[in-house]
């Protein structure tokens, strides 16, 4: 039986397009965008960080379809494989943390379309029976 | 063969083919997994929202000007500063007419290339300085990310030390510094300095269909 983590991971990386991977081999890990954000704005919490919001399918396409993923892998250095609990402690953060409102994009130095990308994480979380039930 | 000859000449080679290469093989690697289909009828040009988004994110947002203003600053001094040290400096301008390109062009007067490395060096300091201070980076920073900086900070620092041409070791580490990082670049996240184009113009590129690139 496919588990949940491996619905969600599957769609994930369905989701990755060529506009998705781009957006994850660019971000420099500046945090401008978290200066954007208002939920990191009001709450001062750095978990709101908009490009953190993404971490788990940021981990997925890195370790399992960016280039030279297979290489990192049979090194030892791919990313560790996503998990169920991670998916769940990553919920409140994917579904309550984004109103979809784009100011991250607007400073981010890559032009990086984080609230686009949410979007399409929820699929994964929909696909994989982990999105808030009062949905 | 001396140590010089063998990090400007053999290493050099072997590390210049694993950049580009490697370069290569990741851009092609993001772009041949394709765009989703969008089926919506667009309204205005993707390929103009390609080009829009590059541009537009050259510059910052005057409204988020004052909260990110250390990394405007240290952003634009250390990029602009390297790029100027890189495609200026006289010895790279010798290195790169007799090595590989064969022609040159005017050089930074001496004063002006020490002023932009210490443009450089404030900037790429401050960027890290605040990577390790401030809980945001903190929390999103990695290994790649640290490895990333303090290499170019060596390449950069053993620039500095080979400037006076005093000795040839000293050209060497740096060229051997140099060669670690050509071959460290492709599989890091210094290959931002060519994936920015792709990730701004495919965001360029999804806002403009829709005329909406700002
Ligand atoms: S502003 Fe853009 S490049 Fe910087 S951390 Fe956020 S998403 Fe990444
Ligand atoms: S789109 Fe989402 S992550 Fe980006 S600034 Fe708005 S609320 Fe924050």
């Amino acid at each position: 039986m496919t588990s949940k983590t491996e619905l969600a991971v599957d769609k994930f990386l369905e989701q990755t397009d060529s506009e998705v991977a781009s957006f994850f081999e660019a971000c420099v890990h500046c945090g401008m965008c978290a200066e954007a954000c208002q939920f990191h704005l009001s709450t001062g919490d750095p978990k709101y960080t908009p490009i953190y919001k993404l971490r788990p399918m940021e981990r997925a396409y890195k370790r399992e379809k960016a280039p030279f993923s297979r290489l990192k892998k049979m090194l030892g250095l791919a990313p560790k494989p996503v998990t169920e609990k991670e998916l769940i402690e990553w919920a409140p953060l994917v579904y309550d943390g984004c109103n979809m409102c784009k100011r991250c994009t607007l400073v981010c130095p890559m032009g990086i379309d984080i609230a686009g990308t949410i979007r399409k994480m929820r699929a994964g979380y929909a696909a994989a029976g982990l999105a808030p039930e009062e949905l | 063969m001396s140590f010089l000859n063998l990090v400007e000449g053999p290493l050099f080679t072997f590390a210049a083919a694993v950049f580009v290469l490697g370069a290569l093989w990741r851009l092609i690697g993001i772009i041949r997994i394709g765009r989703a289909k969008d089926i919506s009828p667009p309204k205005a040009s993707a390929a103009a929202g390609f080009i829009k988004g590059n541009l537009r994110h050259f510059f910052p947002r005057g409204i988020f000007a004052k909260r990110t203003m250390v990394h405007i600053i240290g952003g634009y001094g250390f990029h602009l500063g390297l790029f100027m040290l890189v495609f200026f400096g006289v010895y790279h301008i010798d290195f790169l007419n007799e090595r590989i390109l064969g022609f040159s062009w005017p050089a930074l007067p001496r004063w002006a290339f020490l002023l932009t490395s210490a443009v450089a060096f404030s900037g790429l300091i401050t960027l890290w300085v605040r990577r390790i201070s401030d809980p945001v980076m903190q929390l999103i920073s990695d290994k790649d990310d640290h490895i990333g900086s303090w290499l170019t900070f060596l390449v950069m620092l053993s620039g500095c030390f080979a400037l006076e041409q005093a000795h040839d070791s000293l050209r060497g580490v740096h060229m051997l510094l140099v060669d670690i990082w050509l071959i460290y670049f492709p599989f890091s996240r210094l290959m931002h300095s060519f994936t920015f184009f792709l990730s701004r113009g495919q965001s360029g590129m999804t806002y403009g269909r829709k005329g909406k690139v700002r």
